[in-house]
């Protein structure tokens, strides 16, 4: 049976994002004219700069108007305007099949999140790529542009089942490696990892002069640790057991966990990575829709 | 540490309950799965432990509270050395009240019953503490204080108890308990013990419970304790009283008596009577007393030859458990031929004229009385000493004669009155000692007129009438309208009760008013038949001592003759041949403590005084007091025996309880495992209101790359 758009978004979903537009906080390299500014100058109406003319420069970009007053040749620079690459990185480790009664998986969520961005971006004609990942990585596929690409990139996400253990850092800087044009990332991933490892791939990224976005998604459980009696935890990435009171323990797992995020908040902030960390209680639509409105209402 | 309910101790099963709770609480254990164990085994370290040490903990709290609330209900009690151990201990007031009465002297085996007090006193003593202060008390008729202010000095207080001595009296614990009351009262110690060591004797106890246990008493707390022995069943019989029916006896004649044998037992009595005077047996008469009944016992003896004017004796059965009450002493006085002085107030004429003609005659028949027969006018001046009696026949007397008199009744001596024509009532009203005022003469109607004798057992009439062969018929004539002195007794009477024979008393002596004439002018008695014998009678009264008619008991004050002649040294010997100088008082013994005869001796007469001392009749029944009977009139405690009372000091008295402390303690934990319980909840309860901080974060940092074009600049 076919995936569609519609096993991840509702029309209505679908109907808000129509009004947002996925943006890149940088100059991206794109190959085809398009939305995002280009760091290639070139053929376009945007102006942005004068410079000394040289020999050899087209004159059809030379600007007699200053000529005539200042009796200077200068060249007038327009700035090239291309289309955004979005790769989607998806962490599909064992821990996001992770799910707090009523609620869906971390994984789950994060597809949600990357559909919603994913048609987004292909409404736009951008081009899109999603990466899923977990010790290695298991999905890659480059950023494409098209309707049917958007299927494939559907399809990718529906078919991984999450399990086995992270290794966040040695996936993504073997992604890094693999993306050369410099475009938007955005990494879904609880994070539940060697932060070091992590924000190491995620300098990889920016050396790379990629728009970052790290999503971090959590369940709300693993943030309260509610659970109410003496239970035996058992991981879902190593099978690992460990018998706990969670009500004892509760305080010193909160401030463990408030460590991690505070560390990944001050590593982004360094990073210039755009960091958000979202619950799976909230619905994945208002999150998009707040997440979008906020970085269009930062970009004016 | 003893546990008076041990087996409430079975509950400390109990304790199982909250183990079993927790190890249930423990399999309970759900599997969760989880995303990581990463942050878990990060915290694991910090609070698995300290988890584990708190639940621990609120267990060995749960346990603790079930184990102590099971031990405060077996009633933990720890020995005084315990208690001394851990300051538990808390000084006391010991008074020991140890009976030394008569019946304490009953005998078991080897031993008497104030033998085995004396026993339990020393273990009381023995169980003292430090701190402890004893007083002892004896208890019979009256309290004894051997050690009346308590002391810590255990020495002295066991040397008290060893010293004992036991006595004749009989028991009544008012005086020792008030003594014990007092002492009580005036403690300064918080805890307080009167201990009364006794058979515990039923008549011991009819004194006036009021009088000691009042609100005072309820007020200081005091805890009494009544001691009784082993064996409470007695085997008891008593002579518990002698009658002898002459008042005084003559060698040769038969004395005769009866002695009243009571049988306390509950098993009839067949026992040998023995009558001794000095230390010769006299009669024998076999007894034979149904259980909880009493006999009395006729017996006669004849008078043997007896040197001196009295004779001791006893009445005795066979010796039993309790032997002092086995005998009653008396004594006997021996009939001495009086001397008596006849006053004839008419010698005119040929002497059978004479006043005291037919008296004289009277009083020389038999020849063992010898008369002296003088005028009222030699009266005056006539030595009276060495008389007994004198008797008045129709004189008038003068005021220096009646001096005389007076003198001689009140060494003891006996004047009797007879009148006649010239008795003059106004002369008469003069003495002042007649038992009866004349206030003018009667004349009666010829014939004889009976007599009634209104005092039969008088010793006028002892040995001459009585039922059987009553005083006879009087032919009188004239006589006194009397009116009776207040004190004085109407011996006899005459017709329609008409005063006949009066007797008065005036100091130690006997004052006899005959209504009647000694000659025959106001009737015919001088030549009835009654006339003889009522002189004979008089004559021989005259020379009796009313003292032996006295029935002393051990305890009694026992009073000196007043004729005694003091100028010379008395000496009192007492039954147990002790001798002391009679005093100037008017005891021979303000005591007496011994059954026995107290004599008094002088050294030229000889014995002048005796008086048989018997025990008390009613210390002779050992019944002892009912329990139910005692709580009632005494709140106390009841221990029997010597074993009895070792145990019940371990395992009451003397043992403090532990089973208060254990209750505080016990709320005490739970009050600990509650607050533990609610600062670990509320722990949880803090850590569950400290949430992870999102959101703002995130914004700060997501404007800066958008409103700073720096940043972007740079990258270009």
């Amino acid at each position: 049976m076919a995936i569609g758009i519609s096993d991840f978004l509702s029309p209505e979903a679908m109907r808000k994002l129509d009004s947002f537009s996925l943006r890149s906080r940088y100059v991206v390299e794109g190959f085809q004219s398009g939305g995002h500014a280009s760091p290639l100058k070139g053929a376009s109406v945007e102006f942005t700069d004068y410079r000394q003319y040289v020999k050899g420069d087209n004159l059809r970009n030379l600007d007699w108007k200053v000529f005539g007053k200042t009796d200077r040749y200068y060249i007038k620079q327009f700035e090239e305007e291309t289309n955004l690459r979005v790769q989607v990185i998806i962490d599909g480790s064992g821990s996001m099949a992770y799910a707090s009664a009523g609620r869906p998986t971390k994984y789950r969520y994060a597809c949600n999140v990357a559909a919603a961005l994913g048609y987004l971006v292909s409404k736009e004609r951008d081009s899109l790529g999603v990466t899923i990942y977990d010790n290695e990585i298991r999905q890659h596929v480059p950023a494409r542009t098209g309707k049917r690409h958007l299927r494939v990139f559907l399809e990718r996400l529906a078919g991984h089942e999450p399990k086995n253990k992270t290794e966040t850092g040695k996936a993504l800087h073997a992604l890094a490696e693999m993306i050369s044009r410099r475009g938007m990332i955005v990494l879904l991933s609880d994070l539940f990892d060697d932060p070091e490892a992590v924000f190491s791939a995620l300098a990889h990224f920016r050396k790379k002069m990629h728009d970052v976005i790290l999503l971090q998604i959590l369940d709300p459980v693993e943030l309260d640790l509610e659970i109410g009696q003496m239970a035996e935890f058992l991981d879902l990435e190593t099978g690992e057991k460990m018998e706990i009171d969670p009500s004892a323990a509760r305080l010193a797992y909160k401030q463990e966990l408030q460590k991690l995020i505070d560390q990944c908040r001050e590593k982004c902030a360094v990073l210039n990575v755009d960091y958000r960390l979202v619950t799976t209680e909230q619905s994945f639509e208002d999150f998009v829709h707040q997440y979008l409105a906020e970085r269009r209402r930062m970009s004016l | 540490m003893q546990f008076l309910s041990p087996w409430m101790l079975g509950g400390l099963a109990a304790l199982a309950l909250p183990v079993i709770i927790h190890l249930m609480q423990r399999k309970r254990v759900v599997q969760i799965p989880f995303s990581t164990l990463r942050f878990l085994r990060l915290v694991q370290s910090k609070t698995a432990r300290r988890s584990r040490v708190e639940n621990l903990l609120l267990l060995i709290l749960r346990c603790l509270v079930f184990a102590l609330l099971v031990l405060a209900a077996a009633r933990p009690v720890v020995s005084p050395k315990a208690a001394n151990w851990w300051g538990g201990s808390v000084p006391r007031t010991i008074v020991l009240v140890i009976d030394n009465s008569l019946s304490m002297n009953y005998r078991t085996s080897d031993r008497t019953r104030l033998d085995a007090a004396r026993q339990q006193a020393l273990a009381i003593l023995d169980d003292v503490r430090a701190g402890d202060e004893v007083a002892v008390i004896a208890a019979n008729d009256r309290a004894q204080m051997l050690i009346g202010e308590p002391t810590v000095n255990y020495a002295s207080a066991r040397q008290a108890v060893e010293g004992i001595q036991q006595t004749q009296f009989r028991t009544d614990f008012g005086p020792a308990l008030r003594e014990a009351r007092k002492i009580v009262t005036r403690s300064q110690k918080r805890i307080r013990h009167v201990y009364l060591l006794t058979d515990n004797q039923e008549g011991g106890w009819r004194f006036a419970p009021g009088t000691v246990f009042d609100d005072i008493w309820r007020d200081t707390g005091a805890q009494l304790t009544v001691v009784r022995p082993d064996d409470l069943t007695a085997v008891n019989a008593a002579v518990t009283r002698v009658i002898l029916q002459s008042p005084f006896a003559t060698v040769g004649t038969t004395v005769r008596g009866s002695a009243t044998v009571e049988n306390f037992s509950k098993a009839d009595l067949h026992d040998l009577l023995e009558v001794n005077l000095g230390t010769q047996r006299v009669t024998q008469r076999t007894v034979d007393v149904a259980a909880g009944s009493a006999t009395e016992v006729p017996f006669e003896f004849p008078m043997p030859l007896v040197t001196g004017d009295s004779i001791h004796g006893t009445v005795s059965i066979q010796d039993d458990h309790l032997p002092d009450d086995n005998r009653q002493y008396f004594w006997l006085a021996v009939y001495q031929p009086p001397h008596v002085v006849v006053v004839e107030g008419q010698q005119v004429g040929p002497e059978s004229l004479h006043s005291g003609y037919f008296l004289t005659k009277a009083l020389a028949a038999g020849g063992d009385i010898t008369a002296k027969v003088v005028s009222a006018t030699e009266l005056d001046d006539f030595a009276l000493e060495g008389y007994s009696a004198v008797f008045i026949c129709d004189a008038t007397l003068s005021d220096r004669a009646l001096v005389r008199l007076d003198r001689l009744l009140q060494r003891g001596g006996t004047v009797a009155f007879f009148f006649g024509d010239h008795s003059n009532p106004d002369n008469l009203a003069h003495i002042d000692f007649l038992p009866a005022k004349p206030a003018g003469v009667s004349e009666l109607p010829a014939g004889r007129m009976s007599v009634r004798t209104l005092e039969p057992r008088h010793p006028l009439f002892v040995n001459a009438w009585d039922t059987s062969t009553p005083f006879p018929a009087l032919p009188q004539q004239k006589l006194f309208n009397l009116d009776i002195v207040k004190d004085a007794k109407v011996l006899l009477t005459l017709g329609d009760n008409i005063p006949f024979l009066i007797a008065g008393t005036r100091g130690a002596g006997k004052v006899l008013f005959v209504n009647a004439s000694a000659d025959r002018s106001w009737g015919d008695l001088p030549i009835s038949p009654a006339f003889l014998p009522l002189v004979k009678q008089i004559a021989r009264w005259s020379a009796e001592l009313d003292r032996q008619l006295a029935n002393y008991s051990v305890g009694d004050g026992l009073p000196a003759a007043p004729n005694l002649l003091r100028e010379e040294p008395l000496t009192v010997t007492l039954p147990n041949g002790a001798t002391q100088p009679l005093g100037a008082g008017e005891w021979v013994v303000e005591r007496a403590e011994h059954a026995g005869i107290y004599s008094v001796a002088s050294p030229h007469d000889g014995v002048v005084q005796q008086i048989a001392v018997n025990i008390d009749p009613r210390e002779s029944n050992l019944k002892s007091i009912t329990d139910a009977a005692l709580l009632k009139l005494a709140p106390c405690d009841i221990v029997t025996g010597l074993d009895g009372l070792r145990q019940w000091l371990d395992q009451k008295r003397e043992l403090t309880p532990l089973w208060p402390a254990c209750l505080l303690l016990a709320l005490l934990v739970f009050a600990a495992e509650a607050v533990i319980a609610n600062v670990m909840a509320r722990n949880r309860s803090q850590s569950a209101e400290v949430h992870i901080a999102t959101g703002r974060l995130n914004k700060r940092r997501m404007s800066q790359p958008f409103r700073a074009a720096a940043p972007v600049a740079a990258e270009k």
